[in-house]
């Protein structure tokens, strides 16, 4: 996933566009870091660093400096791709003026449009994992086959299902993995989840599954995407036992959102809160962030 | 008759994805759905065997899939994974457990500028061909492939190299990167080599358990027609002093340079019993001659082409064409190409010198030992071909 492009010129800002922004770091600071290290690359020579959960991917091409900023965990060779793409639809466009002294006073603006097309072909990749029976499938379903009736009766996933999904995201869209949730298809999940920006956890909001979760589900999502944002979502809520959200979110120490997969009324608000983790507007923690095991005893 | 074969890799952000078919309008099979669960089958576990390249089936409501994984290391690196063959109900997939893998393989390792996209069409073709080869082809097809004769080449040579230095050796002599566990997967299935891991090596070692090469034979059916009188003098005489001569210089280049002359001999030969008119023509020749005229009738090809056919072997050195004193023509097998696979004798002492000259890590050097010990039959086998020596 993509978040912002800055271009740069004798250290002055030609364009740039943040689509999600990095609330995290120092940007200013980072960039004229990056911009500084990009200037004394080689032309169309692609460099990157590594910022905590961020990637600068960065080129510099006739002494003007392209950076984007990535989740860290998205596919490195594609973010590649999509700077080479990025940098030759600028340069079609402004080539003579970034070669004159023209670029001084051009409205770089319009390049938006193109840069947010380059940004719309790398699906945000959305992990769905959880338990066996905690409702990922029809989560997914509630999402993507809005008119399809939820599944009346539970069958196990196999290893995965995939669904795309162009909802209210623009630019971006978002390929939701749903992970099978069975024991013997955790051990799998590192095959499936890599280049994961989002994990949405799923429990079924009772003790048993937030167990499980912590036990099982935990080590294996913090050993291949540390760096991915996460949220819980406390599922069966009509279930008159069901743990309320809130508590679900603290034994699990990630921000847990209310739901009823199996319900149509709530697909407005599934978007919503998927949007919002898209976006960063909501509420999420880093996988790599959420206590371990025996972290537990010591938040209760 | 398959329906369509398709490759697939794996986008760490779309999942499965088709990057090429044949037929172009070929949908069976290929939905996400199916696609993400051949995925899983095929990838199931955490062993090293459940990583490897290997072949599964699968039979689906309407119909049957054929698949081969190229492995959790190609897999991972997004490069196409998965070849599926698209079958009807009534096949059964596992007529192609050896074409699939001999197709799939050809398409790894020519993944890279993706050109294999181009040859899919072809390999699917040559799918139903091989599911028609007798198993001397099959073992002849694993000598016709340049990359897997560079790799006997090297095992008949050394008896047991590293897959890493294999791997090496392969680009420089053949020009082409490949992954030797996809290559080798197949020569493993065939009992020809075996694979294991040696305590402080960083990568897999592989072993040759059975030499494989090709070999010029004298025809006895031939030549025992031509002294029981079934050919006239003016044909038997000429024939015999031909064949012997060729047998002496052929014998002499064997003496002279082993390794040079059977590579050499796999290179050319190979291509002759692979074509399937050639190869028709040698298997009625190794029965006994035939005058060249009755041969289109049998053959069911024109005239012209089987005469074609027989220039080709004759220039190879396989036929001889003599006529007799009524003006026929017969046409003779000079020498009956034939598929050998040896047990690897020679290298029980070379290992045991390398041992002791610690030209390869003494563990590695104990380990072939003890594969070569299992592995050692009462006698060298070969390929029964339904002619007798």
């Amino acid at each position: 996933m993509i978040r912002e492009i800055h271009v740069f010129k004798d250290n002055q800002i030609l364009f740039k566009d943040v689509v999600v922004p990095n609330n995290e770091l120092d940007s200013d600071g980072v960039m004229t870091l990056v911009s500084t290290s990009a200037k004394k690359l080689q032309e169309w020579t692609i460099d990157s660093m590594e910022i905590e959960r961020f990637r600068y991917v960065y080129m510099n091409s006739n002494d003007t400096q392209f950076i984007l900023t990535m989740d860290r965990q998205s596919s490195l060779q594609k973010v590649e791709e999509a700077l080479m793409r990025t940098v030759s639809k600028f340069m079609t466009a402004f080539e003579r003026d970034i070669l004159s002294d023209k670029w001084m006073s051009t409205d770089f603006s319009p390049y938006g449009v193109a840069f947010r097309d380059i940004v719309t072909r790398i699906p945000v990749k959305v992990c769905l994992a959880g338990h066996g029976g905690t409702g990922k499938t029809t989560l997914l379903e509630l999402a993507t086959m809005p008119d399809q009736a939820p599944p009346s009766e539970y069958v196990p996933t196999f290893f995965a299902d995939k669904a795309f999904l162009e909802g209210d995201f623009a630019p971006y869209v978002c390929s939701i993995f749903d992970l099978g949730g069975q024991d013997r298809f955790v051990q799998e999940w590192n095959k499936i989840i890599r280049a994961g920006s989002v994990v949405v956890i799923l429990s079924d909001s009772t003790e048993e599954n937030i167990e499980w979760t912590k036990r099982v589900a935990f080590p294996a999502l913090k050993s291949d995407l540390p760096y991915a944002r996460a949220i819980a979502i406390a599922n069966k809520q009509d279930l008159p036992d069901a743990l309320t959200p809130e508590e679900v979110g603290m034994m699990l120490d990630v921000p847990a959102y209310g739901m009823q997969a199996n319900n149509p009324d709530f697909r407005d608000r599934w978007l919503e809160i998927l949007k919002d983790l898209v976006f960063e507007t909501i509420e999420f923690r880093i996988v790599g962030e959420i206590a371990g095991v025996q972290d537990y005893d010591r938040l209760w | 008759m398959p329906e369509g074969l398709a490759v697939l890799k794996w986008d760490n952000e779309l999942g499965p994805v088709v990057t090429t078919k044949t037929p172009k309008k070929l949908m069976k099979g290929l939905d996400p759905t199916t696609a993400m669960r051949v995925y899983g089958i095929a990838t199931m576990g955490e062993t090293e065997e459940s990583q490897r390249p290997g072949f599964t089936s699968l039979v689906l409501d309407e119909f049957k899939l054929a698949v081969y994984y190229g492995g959790l290391n190609n897999h991972l690196k997004g490069h196409p994974s998965m070849v599926f063959l698209v079958l009807g109900q009534e096949e059964d997939p596992d007529v192609y457990k050896d074409a699939l893998p001999e197709i799939a393989t050809q398409v790894f390792l020519h993944a890279e500028d993706e050109e294999y996209i181009g040859m899919l069409p072809g390999l699917y073709k040559q799918i139903v061909r091989y599911t028609q080869m007798t198993p001397e082809q099959r073992q002849v097809s694993i000598l016709n492939d340049p990359i897997r004769r560079g790799i006997l080449r090297i095992l008949m040579r050394n008896g047991t190299v590293e897959s890493s230095i294999l791997e090496q050796t392969i680009f420089e002599e053949v020009g082409r990167e490949i992954d030797a566990d996809i290559v080798l997967r197949p020569l493993v299935k065939a009992g020809i080599i075996a694979t294991g891991w040696v305590e402080g090596l960083s990568s897999e070692v592989i072993y040759l358990t059975r030499a494989l090469f090709l070999l010029r034979n004298v025809s006895i059916n031939t030549v025992r027609a031509v002294k029981s009188g079934e050919i006239p003098g003016e044909v038997a005489g000429p024939f015999l002093d031909e064949t012997k001569d060729f047998h002496r210089n052929y014998s002499a280049d064997l003496r002279a340079d082993l390794h040079k002359t059977i590579w050499r001999e796999a290179e050319e030969l190979s291509q002759y019993l692979l074509d399937v008119d050639s190869y028709e023509i040698l298997q009625i020749l190794r029965e006994g001659p035939r005058v060249t005229s009755e041969l289109p009738s049998m053959l069911d090809l024109p005239e012209a082409k089987v005469k074609k056919k027989i220039k080709e072997l004759e220039k190879a050195d396989i036929t001889v064409r003599l006529k007799d004193d009524a003006g026929n023509e017969h046409v003779l097998l000079k020498s009956n190409p034939k598929v050998a696979t040896v047990y690897p004798e020679w290298l029980i002492q070379s290992t045991v010198e390398s041992y002791t000259e610690e030209d390869i890590p003494s563990r590695q050097a104990i380990h072939y030992l003890e594969v070569l010990k299992h592995s050692h039959p009462s006698m060298a086998s070969t390929l029964d071909v339904g002619e007798s020596d």
